[in-house]
């Protein structure tokens, strides 16, 4: 495990108490002498900084471009309602903070899954768009003879986004980032843990922790709702195999005394390039895609040139293809207890055939 | 003044507008009286155009769709057009037809599942 800070991730099932949760998160941190640092990407709450130096960034570049094409010259404040634009100041601020050695973990309150799912993806899009348009004729246009100011302006402006947005998506699929799930005694909740386990591994994060948030505690309810909520705990924990679910009374503290939230806790299976394993076989290789039990269910994966393209309940991850793998095509592919194993077949467009014995 | 074609937009200092021999004529005496005719294309002639893409159809239909209508297996009619398209088409790795796998419009081939059906398209 890196020395890098740990990056916690917190997201609920919509008005769970997330918010609640992040804070007695930090808190608990606190009371176990470790610094946290709170970023609020639930809404449109980035410092001003983050949310200037992104405005600036994208004013830069997107103003200027618009500007060479004859547009008139327009305020950086007026990209400040573009969306995602929140988000990728929140987590500049999240980077701000893990380069802080004073802080020991950095907690961030995500909001709802969907908008969490969004959050983390953010960066990853941003990144395949960056790098579609810092093309080598974007390069040579600012090396020629054209009007050296603005092509130098506009291509180093998106060096330098592509540079920030590079070490947001870093830090987010860094071994020492995780997500914790906050979410209530309701069926409508329960529902949505699975796939939100599954679809964060898509994405290349793993969940280590659900929150079951706003349980009774044993004096305040009947003996009836405390029974059904054991029973909703027994089925939140089936749903969120392999990772662990525990049970959190909104008094007197959210989090319970004993559970460190530095602790590294068994997590979900998640998509990174070092956790695709590939088996050579007689003819062919298999590529192993560790996925969350919704996943190996649902999701489907699929080839787009050199990357592999895993794709579920609308999250997408784009992987590059190991050179091998990048030589053959893929066959078909199999759903296995922890994922979804692919195989390959050497290309024989590429490959030379095995010459034939001698006679 | 000399009118040039409907993308010209005046003399604006650039340079003399291409000759008129190379323009459309004037659509205000070829359209129906019921259509008004719009401005910005008032050198275009549009009914013309209209007739010269009914006379391609009518004739794409005549030589082309119709004998392939009795085209079973595309192989087996190389010289007709729309047979060696299909052909051209299934060869190609990840299309439709192929059995290897589906390509969506996004460019993205999924790679079949062994037991199931093909992926639908996103």
């Amino acid at each position: 495990m890196s020395n890098r800070s740990r990056l916690l991730l917190l997201s609920g099932t919509g008005g769970s108490g997330t918010t609640t949760v992040c804070a007695a998160t930090a808190a608990e941190l606190a009371a176990e002498g470790l610094a946290a640092g709170l970023v609020d990407a639930s809404g449109d709450a980035a410092s001003p900084e983050a949310l200037a130096a992104v405005q600036d960034v994208v004013a830069t570049t997107l103003g200027r471009g618009l500007g060479v094409l004859g547009a008139d010259p327009i305020n950086p404040a007026a990209w400040s309602g573009l969306p995602g634009l929140g988000g990728l100041a929140a987590l500049s601020d999240v980077i701000t903070l893990l380069a802080d050695p004073s802080v020991d973990v950095v907690v961030v309150d995500c909001g709802p899954i969907a908008r969490a799912r969004g959050l983390v993806a953010l960066p990853a899009t941003m990144l395949r768009l960056l790098d579609a348009a810092l093309s080598p004729r974007l390069a040579m246009w600012r090396s020629g003879d054209g009007d050296q100011d603005d092509a130098s302006t506009i291509f180093d402006g998106l060096s330098a986004a592509r540079a920030l947005v590079l070490r947001m998506h870093e830090a987010l699929m860094h071994e020492a980032t995780t997500v914790r799930l906050v979410t209530e005694p309701d069926d409508r909740s329960l529902a949505q843990v699975p796939d939100a386990i599954a679809a964060f591994g898509v994405l290349g994060l793993a969940v280590d922790g659900v929150v079951a948030n706003r349980m009774a505690r044993k004096d305040e309810a009947p003996k009836a709702v405390l029974a059904g909520q054991e029973r909703w705990l027994d089925d939140l924990r089936v749903a969120a195999h392999p990772v662990s679910a525990w049970k959190s009374t909104t008094r007197p503290r959210p989090v319970p005394k004993g559970l460190s939230p530095a602790s590294h806790l068994p997590a979900a299976p998640r998509v990174n390039e070092p956790a695709l394993t590939i088996t050579p076989l007689d003819e062919e290789y298999a590529l192993d895609v560790p996925l969350a039990p919704a996943a190996v269910r649902r999701a489907r994966v699929g080839r787009s040139g050199t990357e592999l393209v895993i794709e579920f309940d609308g999250a997408h991850r784009w992987v590059t293809l190991p050179a091998l793998l990048q030589r053959c095509r893929a066959a078909h592919a199999t759903r296995t207890d922890g994922g979804l194993r692919i195989s390959f077949v050497p290309d024989p467009a590429v490959w030379r055939a095995p010459q034939a014995g001698p006679a | 003044m000399t009118k040039g074609p409907w993308w010209y937009s005046g003399d604006e200092g650039v340079g003399e507008p291409p000759s008129a021999a190379a323009a459309p004529e004037d659509p205000a005496a070829a359209a129906p009286a019921d259509r008004p005719v719009e401005p910005a294309r008032d050198s275009l002639d549009w009914s013309a155009l209209a007739a010269g893409a009914q006379r391609l159809v009518e004739w794409a239909t005549e030589r082309v769709v119709a004998p392939h209508a009795e085209h079973d297996d595309p192989r087996e009619h190389p010289d007709c057009v729309m047979c060696r398209a299909l052909a051209l088409m299934a060869d190609r790795p990840g299309t439709a037809s192929s059995t290897r796998s589906e390509t969506v419009p996004d460019g993205i081939a999924w790679i079949p599942i062994l037991g199931e059906d093909p992926p639908p398209e996103a």
